[in-house]
């Protein structure tokens, strides 16, 4: 098991290299683009371009611009984002990070424990009028998109409802978890509850399907022959196997969402987070923050990639081997 | 296993009119019809039958462990005083494991993938017994060892993947044995195996049923099975049993057609230097959605006659009490009609079929 951590981790890290290495390529070696004038941004002057030439090696070869892009980036983490003069790239991602991890790991214990229970419900209540209802609900929530809903949230609670039912919801923004808990837990509420809709849909559906074939699994059937309760065989043995599969999608959600994919909640509930950063650089052609937050997404799919690996290989002794 | 006195004269499991039927889109299927039959302590019973003939199900239901709200089960099965089929869910668990246990057709299937051998033995034993899980793991390895696990201390510790088909088949065996059960319901427990695990396996589950005192019921489609290690042999053809006996006699002077079909189909070794073509049933078992009042092997047995629009009872032999089949061939009449079908199953002669399907009126 150790070994297989420490070679999973160690492929992590080739990972992370590779995609810094791509990453970087794109921005520095497209034919035909001049970095220093991308990264400057439009109408820099002449004395800007000079010392981003310097400053990233322009005129030394690939793998030492590369290396200055990297050093730049996490050893001495002073990349300037040249479209907002004089802010820095790294301080802003570590500032949004927080509340990026905030929304998604709120949002993913609702998510992961409403789909649980509900999977459970419909799984076991097969046939019965509570499965077709659950499971259309679910198809509902993978279907209505996170904009949408988050609007017609904020609508509510923002707007027409505002001084009567939801006058405890605070305005759109963020309260540091450190600062005040209540408010974080307040400000981030909605937002949670309506990115989960959609992966409550698709980890109930999915885990319905796992939880019904093991039912029909022999395992099952032999497990019950041993005289165990119900409910030990629907918990050890039924849906021990039956989440293995949610897991993996589970992780694999929560890398990408971390890495800024929670983007859409992020602009419509007004969080600042890295997802809404990334938003912003792109809306400015903002070269140093978008290869910065390329990164620091491509380091949080790779992490989560791995963590899901590496717990898939604790949950499912067969994986542990190969 | 000792059983108490008062049992040891009486049947240790009696099953009566056990009839198992299944709602479906196309109507209600009978998979199991009127089966009654007794187990009595050290008995080694043989199901057999074709796919589909409710074997399997009519084994399942004993304990009702076949989960579904279509289906139906109905009539009695006496253990120990009380009928498993009204029995509470919870008395229910007591039994299932502890009394009566269960040896599945895939062991690779059988064992939850996720676990090692020895957990699976573990909650087995603690699922019944007050024991900590050192002490269990200790009895696992012990148990192991008695079904002939070669390193047992080391195998405990191996998950279901890590084991060949006839070692996982051992360890379900031992998971099976842990509580000691009076009765071991196997359902085709050497059918996933190559040849020589069969017998292993097959030697393996008489050795510990000697030793054990437990009484074995035992489904199969091979009739070579049932001839190695059964006493008592049941005959079911669509959801019914149309003979029963022991072993040597049904072997021997099988009385029903479908026997006679059964035995005539087991491949010989060549006794003649031609191609010897392999004998089967002509057609197929009918559907269990067809409600037929009369015998249900009429449709392809050779021997059809007017009467078989009647369902025929089980009755035993004048002389074998022990020994009945259903069928309403005048029991003159079978011996020669008997040497008949085997013999003619002999060789591939073309004739043969039409022999066959001339038949006797």
């Amino acid at each position: 098991m150790i070994g297989f951590i420490l070679r999973r981790l160690g492929s992590a890290v080739l990972v992370l290299f590779t995609t810094s290495a791509i990453a970087f390529l794109i921005f520095f070696a497209t034919p035909g683009i001049d970095p220093a004038a991308r990264i400057a941004g439009r109408g820099a002057s002449a004395q800007t371009l000079a010392q981003v030439r310097s400053s990233f090696g322009l005129d030394k070869p690939l793998p030492v611009q590369y290396l200055l892009m990297m050093k730049h980036l996490f050893v001495t983490r002073d990349l300037n984002s040249f479209v907002n003069r004089g802010e820095m790239v790294v301080p802003q991602i570590v500032q949004a990070a927080p509340i990026t991890l905030s929304l998604v790991i709120g949002s993913a214990i609702i998510a992961v424990a409403s789909s649980f229970a509900l999977g459970l419900i419909s799984a076991l209540y097969k046939g019965r009028v509570v499965d077709p209802i659950i499971m259309t609900l679910a198809v509902l929530g993978i279907s209505i998109p996170v904009f949408w809903l988050g609007e017609v949230a904020n609508l509510i609670t923002q707007g027409t409802l505002h001084h009567s039912a939801f006058s405890w919801v605070p305005p759109l923004g963020y309260t540091p978890l450190t600062q005040d808990p209540i408010q974080w837990a307040l400000h981030l509420l909605f937002p949670w509850l309506t990115m989960a809709v959609m992966y409550v849909g698709i980890y109930s559906r999915v885990l319905r399907a796992e939880l019904v074939a093991a039912f029909n699994e022999d395992f099952v059937q032999a497990a019950r022959a041993k005289g165990i309760t119900e409910r030990r065989v629907v918990l050890r043995h039924a849906l021990r196997c039956a989440l293995i599969p949610v897991i993996s999608l589970f992780g694999l959600d929560l890398g990408v969402l971390v890495g800024g994919a929670a983007l859409l909640t992020e602009v419509v509930f007004g969080l600042p987070g890295v997802g809404f950063l990334t938003y912003q650089a792109l809306e400015n052609v903002d070269l140093s923050m978008i290869m910065g937050t390329t990164i620091y997404a491509a380091f949080f799919v790779v992490l989560m990639n791995a963590l899901v690996d590496i717990l898939h290989a604790k949950l499912d002794p067969r994986i542990r081997h190969a | 296993m000792p059983n108490s006195p008062e049992t040891n004269c009486d049947a240790l499991l009696t099953v009566e009119a056990l009839t198992v039927s299944v709602r479906t889109r196309e109507g209600t299927a009978n998979i199991v019809r009127d089966v009654s039959f007794t187990v009595a302590p050290g008995d080694f019973v043989g199901i057999v039958g074709e796919s589909g003939s409710g074997k399997t199900m009519t084994l399942m239901n004993l304990l009702r462990l076949t989960h579904d709200p279509n289906l139906t089960v109905s009539g009695h099965v006496w253990f120990g005083g009380e009928d498993l089929l009204t029995l509470s869910e919870k008395r229910l668990q007591e039994i299932r494991g502890g009394q009566i246990a269960v040896i599945f057709q895939d062991a690779m299937t059988a064992l939850t993938p996720v676990y090692t051998v020895g957990w699976h033995i573990a909650e087995q034993l603690r699922a019944h017994q007050n024991t900590s899980q050192k002490a269990a793991h200790s009895r696992a390895i012990e148990l192991l060892k008695e079904v002939g696990i070669p390193a047992p201390e080391v195998r405990v510790n191996a998950y279901p993947h890590e084991l060949s088909g006839g070692m996982r088949q051992r360890a379900v065996i031992a998971m099976a044995l842990a509580c000691e059960p009076s009765i071991l319901l196997a359902d085709e427990p050497t059918t996933a195996l190559d040849v020589t695990t069969q017998a292993q396996i097959l030697d393996l589950m008489q050795q510990l049923q000697s030793r054990h005192g437990s009484a074995v019921i035992f489904v199969t489609h091979d009739v070579g099975v049932v001839a190695q290690a059964a006493n008592k042999v049941m005959v079911m053809y669509s959801g019914r049993i149309v003979e029963q006996g022991p072993t040597q006699d049904v072997l021997a002077t099988p009385q029903h057609p479908y026997t006679w079909g059964l035995l005539g189909s087991i491949p010989k070794r060549g006794a003649t230097r031609r191609t010897v073509r392999l004998v089967s049933i002509p057609g197929v078992p009918p559907s269990p959605l067809t409600t037929h009042d009369g015998c249900a092997f009429a449709d392809r047995c050779a021997f059809v006659h007017e009467r078989c629009v009647e369902q025929p009872p089980l009755v035993a032999l004048a002389k074998h009490p022990d020994h009945s089949d259903a069928c309403w061939l005048p029991r003159s009449d079978r011996e020669s009609l008997r040497a008949r079908v085997l013999v003619s199953a002999q060789p591939a002669d073309p004739n043969d079929t039409a022999k066959r399907d001339q038949g006797p009126a």
